[in-house]
């Protein structure tokens, strides 16, 4: 972990080049072929500007190699972090991987399929409209875990939008997992903020089509774990079309969504806030994520990591500069006296 | 009679000045030369780690502290990303029961190294989402999965070898993909001496060992598969991975200290062509630097004597 500024204001990606330095100092050896044949030193005029001239045409030598090894050696500024403020959440993102979850889409009636590849699979629905979501919410932080028998921390908060993509993509290449433990889940997707300063929202986006059951002790594990981090709880909950809603007062037990109307109110009673968006085809799914996206835009205070800036083509137009100087400054001097 | 601007140019360039024009112009490539794709080897890897429980058998030592076959793999494969190229892309998943779980896809290292740390310490026993150990199921089930990914990575997967229950040898299969599709190594985790295998619940806590009466044991002669009659007690069964490795067309190899994956993570067999963005300024840079060092480097002829 990088933390404030970094303590050396330059680093070298290629430090075994700086071995070359000495080179440097080359210029500074006198060298025979620049002697110049005269008769008599004494009578030479003392020349005050000359030696001026001579010693900067060195300078701008020593300076070009300088500058030529430094830049081989790929020097930079580390990674930092700075303090931002801007409007976004911590997200922890709780993927079910359940059985099911490998299931089409399909109207209420039909027979869903499992077929490997098909964009109605709930896990791909999902899965695609998560990407999106992470490539849009660039100032959010995330964290991904999925679930099924047991939890799988996927990444813990991380500063790398790739990483969290890769999580995403794995988490529709796997098979569905027999067994769907969203209480344990749920414990450990809140213990992702175990230890973290509260820095103004943070959300557990549950996404699953439901299905588990949560003992009593696990729930109340749940309600003290969501108030003591202060976390909200969003369910993207993946319906099959023409399905009541869960709110629907009579039907929902009807057609045996027990377990969905439980975790349902369950949720209600949670300390904080809870909110479902209810999605029963890819398009639903997709404006679930808008509507979450645009709800979850408080301000937040979060580090963002500045990459290493890479200096080496400065040091490249130094060395170019001084290559010039020394160009102009054998244009002002005398090498031989035998002129043409 | 002053010299104009080509008198001084012309002096600039005589005796040797004239090599100046091409370390300028080297220079100037060198500062404003963009990275640019280069066709190289790269390894696009897929670690598989076993969390069942026998991997928390500790018989690896790290800093003079025992640790678990999982903790030790984890180590090795962080200690083998250190310092990588970036032409490196990993990713990996866990196996349990008779699945693997892919947790992540491979993401290039050099830019990720840290989060991929971070994720990598994540990985634990409390994963493992069953209690039985297949690992000529788990490996085979790789096979398949695998394919999902694009581009197809090269799989490592990481095990102490110890099906459980124990794999009666007429259950051996063979593998019906094609050899050489997928490449890969095997790599086995543990000690030879047979260790009791911590029990663990559910949330990781170590609630004393398993205990012989308690475990499927292989009843009659030591068996090709690793069967034992000590199935409550754990060490690495390699007779059995090597032929794991051979029936699917994957190399195996032993993980013997922090550095032995380098030869598997380094295999130039698993490597493929891929356009990698490289930074190529260093060849102008290294030209110019070689000119000018040349120019300045003393001559050690004596001094010239003044014409009597």
């Amino acid at each position: 972990m990088i933390d404030g500024a970094p303590s050396l204001p330059l680093d070298f990606a290629q430090p075994w080049a700086l071995l070359l330095l000495p080179l440097a100092l080359l210029p500074l050896l006198r060298r025979r072929r620049e002697e110049l044949t005269f008769s008599s030193l004494p009578w030479l005029p003392e020349d005050s500007l000359g030696r001026w001239i001579e010693r900067l045409g060195r300078a701008a030598a020593v300076l070009a190699i300088l500058a030529t090894v430094l830049a081989l050696a790929r020097p930079g500024r580390p990674e930092w972090e700075v303090e931002r403020i801007g409007r976004g959440a911590e997200i922890v993102v709780l993927f079910d991987s359940s059985l099911s979850m490998d299931d089409e889409m399909v109207a209420r009636g039909a027979h869903p399929k499992r077929r490997r590849d098909s964009p109605l699979r709930k896990r791909n629905v999902a899965r695609e409209a998560l990407s999106r979501f992470v490539e849009r919410r660039k100032e959010d932080r995330f964290s991904l875990l999925m679930f099924g028998a047991a939890p799988f921390r996927v990444t813990p908060f991380s500063q790398s939008p790739e990483v969290i993509q890769a999580g995403i993509a794995a988490a529709g290449i796997s098979n569905g997992l027999p067994g769907t433990d969203l209480g344990r889940g749920l414990i450990a997707a809140l213990s992702q903020f175990e230890g973290r300063a509260y820095s103004g929202s943070r959300v557990i986006l549950l996404v699953s089509d439901g299905a588990a059951e949560i003992d009593d002790a696990t729930r109340q594990r749940i309600r003290d774990g969501m108030a003591k981090h202060r976390v909200a709880l969003d369910w993207l909950y993946l319906r099959s079309a023409n399905w009541p809603r869960l709110d629907d007062e009579k039907e929902p037990e009807a057609v045996g969504l027990i377990t969905d109307v439980a975790m349902h109110r369950f949720f209600k009673t949670l300390p904080t806030t809870y909110k479902v968006f209810e999605a029963e085809s890819p398009d639903a799914v997709s404006k679930a994520v808008a509507e979450i996206e645009r709800q979850q835009n408080l301000p937040l205070e979060y580090r963002e990591r500045i990459p290493r800036r890479d200096f080496t083509h400065l040091f490249y137009g130094l060395a170019m500069v001084a290559a010039f100087a020394l160009l102009i400054h054998r244009g002002l001097t005398v090498r031989s006296f035998q002129t043409s | 009679m002053r010299p104009g601007f080509g008198g001084y140019l012309r002096n600039a360039l005589r005796g040797g000045g004239w090599l100046l024009l091409p370390v300028f112009v080297l220079l100037a490539t060198a500062a404003w030369l963009p990275k640019l794709p280069v066709t190289r080897d790269a390894y696009d890897h897929l670690v598989i780690f076993d969390v069942s429980q026998s991997m928390n058998v500790e018989d690896y030592q790290l800093d003079g502290k025992p640790v678990s076959r999982l903790e030790f793999a984890k180590h090795s494969v962080a200690v083998a990303l250190k310092n990588p190229k970036c032409d490196t892309r990993i990713g990996w998943g866990v196996f349990a029961g008779r699945k693997i779980v892919m947790l992540l896809a491979p993401v290039e290292v050099c830019r990720n190294y840290s989060a991929l740390l971070e994720a990598l310490s994540g990985i634990d026993g409390r994963m493992a989402f069953e209690r039985s150990s297949e690992i000529q199921e788990g490996l085979l089930w790789t096979m398949i999965n695998v394919r999902d990914l694009k581009p197809l990575p090269t799989v490592i997967f990481m095990t102490d070898g110890q099906e459980a229950p124990p794999l009666p040898p007429e259950r051996v299969r063979n593998y019906d993909g094609q050899i050489g599709e997928v490449r890969g190594w095997v790599v086995g985790v543990g000690g030879d001496e047979p260790r009791p295998i911590p029990k663990t619940d559910t949330e990781g806590a170590r609630i004393g060992y398993w205990r012989g009466s308690e475990v499927l044991q292989w009843a009659g002669a030591a068996s090709s598969t690793g069967g034992t009659s000590h199935e409550h007690l754990s060490e690495l069964r390699e007779p059995h991975l090597q032929q794991l490795a051979k029936t699917v067309g994957f190399d195996y190899l032993r993980l013997v200290d922090s550095h032995s994956l380098d030869q598997a993570l380094h295999d130039r067999k698993l490597s493929q062509p891929a356009e990698v963005e490289t930074d190529l300024r260093w060849i102008p840079g290294g030209l110019a630097l070689l000119l000018l060092a040349g120019w300045f480097w003393p001559d050690w002829r004596p001094f010239r004597r003044p014409a009597a």
